[in-house]
């Protein structure tokens, strides 16, 4: 009887079997548009590309000593006598892309980044699209949001225009310790972190996103 | 067989649907072609003080007022730190103290100023709190320091000791006032001569010491006034061919002090010894008022350098030489604060340099 059972539901195997193999076919095309690297699947369905690289070269920031007054040459207001941070990035896929950053602010026991107006400032700028400004970020809607310490924000739109390849994204960081700073932030450290990401920006309609602001109605993957 | 087949198609079904359907959900959801990187993070941190922890400041009187001294503190990017020192009087005056051209300086591993605004007869604390300044204002500073011992401010303190006048021929010399000298310093008449005849003191002068020795000759003659607007004094010192040698010390009123100056011990102590390195008083003086200068002068009859031995809370404020008549000459003064009324001040140990000569030692006290 379990032979015959097994006789009888063979071919119910053997299809279920051939669904798992189609399925899995499909899914491995699936998976292979995840990534910008897997450039045999992309020839072989003939897709663009999406990825993203280093542009010139950039000065990654360690300050040290920081006092209260001291800012960075590009902050506008301080000594301007410190060192501007800059990240050069370039867009080399070959798909038109919509491109955003995300800002991580991450601090030590004793923080220099304070949230507020009387520690560590940033002016974060991507070309002449402001990302952040002082301890803020600009919101979907328009409204003004901080950057909470060991936090981070994502998803803020460089631009309306999708970006061709070679495109070359400049990042600066300037920075200012205002004079107010407090005695409890001597000897403090934080530290902000750039990520630079890339979608498709094909069938992916912009919708009302603004540069310099956050923008979820793109599907960022 | 039929319901195989049936089960087989729908199995084929499904299985079309996920090829086809899914997929495409799948692309217009998720499966978007994304990428990225991140920079390095940029790093900031903050000076700080080192130590962390202001170092205690350490006192000392001197001619101009009150020198104070601690381990200076650094910031994290090598330069040194500001500071803000305060005073902090028994009379329960606060101020700060050692600013604009009297602010702190460097030296090597220790910063001091000096404080002249101090007034006699108060008795005086100082902290100092490190900090940083960015257009004249304080941004960052540590916690001020415990504060330092008490020092009480003196009534006189030392000015100077004038150039010395010599003589080896009688008549009256003119012996000159330390320039530092001032309308309502105490100056104090210093004659050694290698004779044993008495010298007098000049018009106008108290005496406090005349002390005379036979073997070998010597007299000593301290005597002392309050100083009105002269800078010199005409002094007999009875000059023969073996010489003799005059100075004028003078100490200052401290400021605060407006009472006239007075002695402040019922007894001077004056004694002869013999030729030895070393000499110390028998007896310790006793001061009748509160905040008296004790002053101890030793002198003998060699250009032996004089130097103490055992301080004994002194410190030692001149020691010179002089030449006169083929004689040497040697002085030495050194001086202490005694804060209260009928405080016994033990005596120093004098030392001479060279072949030991005739100690002749006198302690006296102001007020």
């Amino acid at each position: 009887m379990k032979t015959q059972r097994m006789k009888r539901f063979s071919p119910l195997v053997s299809s279920f079997s051939a669904l798992v193999a189609v399925a899995a076919f499909a899914l491995g095309t699936t998976s292979a548009l995840f990534s910008g690297t897997q450039a045999g699947a992309a020839q072989e369905f003939t897709s663009g590309t999406v990825s993203v690289g280093l542009g010139a070269t950039s000065t990654t920031c360690n300050v040290t000593d920081l006092m209260p007054g001291d800012s960075s040459s590009g902050y506008g207001s301080g000594s301007l006598a410190r060192t501007q941070c800059t990240y050069n990035v370039k867009y080399t896929g070959n798909a038109s892309a919509w491109l955003a950053a995300d800002i991580a602010i991450s601090s030590a026991a004793t923080t220099l980044y304070t949230a507020d107006s009387g520690g560590l400032q940033f002016k974060v700028k991507a070309g002449s699209t402001s990302l952040m400004s002082g301890t803020s970020f600009t919101q979907v809607g328009g409204s003004s949001s901080t950057v909470a310490n060991n936090d981070s924000v994502s998803n803020i739109l460089l631009s309306t225009t999708p970006a061709s390849e070679n495109d070359l994204i400049s990042f600066t960081i300037d920075y200012l310790l205002p004079l107010s700073a407090a005695n409890a932030l001597q000897g403090g450290s934080s530290a902000l972190t750039l990520t630079f990401h890339a979608v498709q920006s094909a069938n992916q309609p912009i919708g009302s996103c603004v540069a310099g602001r956050q923008c979820n109605t793109i599907t960022w993957g | 067989m039929v319901n195989s087949r049936r089960v087989v198609i729908a199995v084929w079904v499904v299985a079309l649907f996920w090829t086809v359907a899914v997929p495409g959900l799948m692309l217009t959801a998720s499966a978007l072609f994304t990428a990225a990187t991140g920079a390095n993070p940029q790093q900031f941190s903050g000076v700080t003080f080192i130590p962390s922890v202001a170092p205690v400041p350490v006192t000392q009187l001197v001619d101009s007022g009150v020198h104070i001294e601690w381990a200076g503190v650094n910031l994290s990017n090598g330069s040194p730190a500001q500071y803000e020192v305060v005073r902090t009087g028994s009379d329960s005056s606060v101020h700060t103290v050692c600013t604009g051209a009297s602010a702190p300086v460097r030296q090597i591993v220790t910063d001091s100023c000096i404080d002249t605004g101090v007034q006699a007869d108060v008795t005086y604390t100082y902290s100092e709190k490190p900090l940083v300044q960015q257009n004249g204002s304080v941004t960052w500073s540590r916690p001020a320091s415990n504060s330092s011992v008490p020092l009480l401010a003196p009534k006189l303190r030392f000015g100077g000791l004038g150039v010395v006048t010599t003589s080896t021929a009688p008549g009256v010399v003119a012996v000159k006032y330390p320039l530092t000298a001032t309308t309502g310093d105490v100056a104090i008449l210093i004659v050694r001569r290698s004779r044993k005849s008495p010298l007098t003191a000049p018009s106008g002068w108290t005496p406090l010491v005349e002390l005379a020795s036979n073997g070998p000759q010597s007299f000593l003659l301290i005597a002392w006034k309050v100083i009105a607007t002269e800078t010199s004094v005409n002094v007999d010192l009875q000059g023969t061919p073996q010489g003799s040698a005059a100075w004028i010390a003078s100490y200052k009123r401290t400021a605060g002090n407006t009472s006239t100056p007075i002695t402040a011990t019922a007894t001077v102590r004056v004694e002869n010894a013999p030729a030895s390195s070393t000499f110390t008083q028998t007896a310790a003086i006793t001061t009748n008022t509160n905040n008296a200068a004790v002053i101890s002068i030793a002198s003998v009859l060699a250009t032996n350098s004089l130097s103490l031995q055992t301080p004994n809370n002194y410190s030692l404020r001149s020691s010179t030489t002089a030449t006169s008549g083929g004689n040497g000459f040697a002085i030495g003064i050194a001086d202490q604060i005694a804060v209260k009324n009928a405080v016994t001040v033990q005596p120093a140990t004098w030392s001479q340099s060279g072949i030991p000569a005739l100690w002749q030692v006198a302690t006296i006290a102001f007020s």
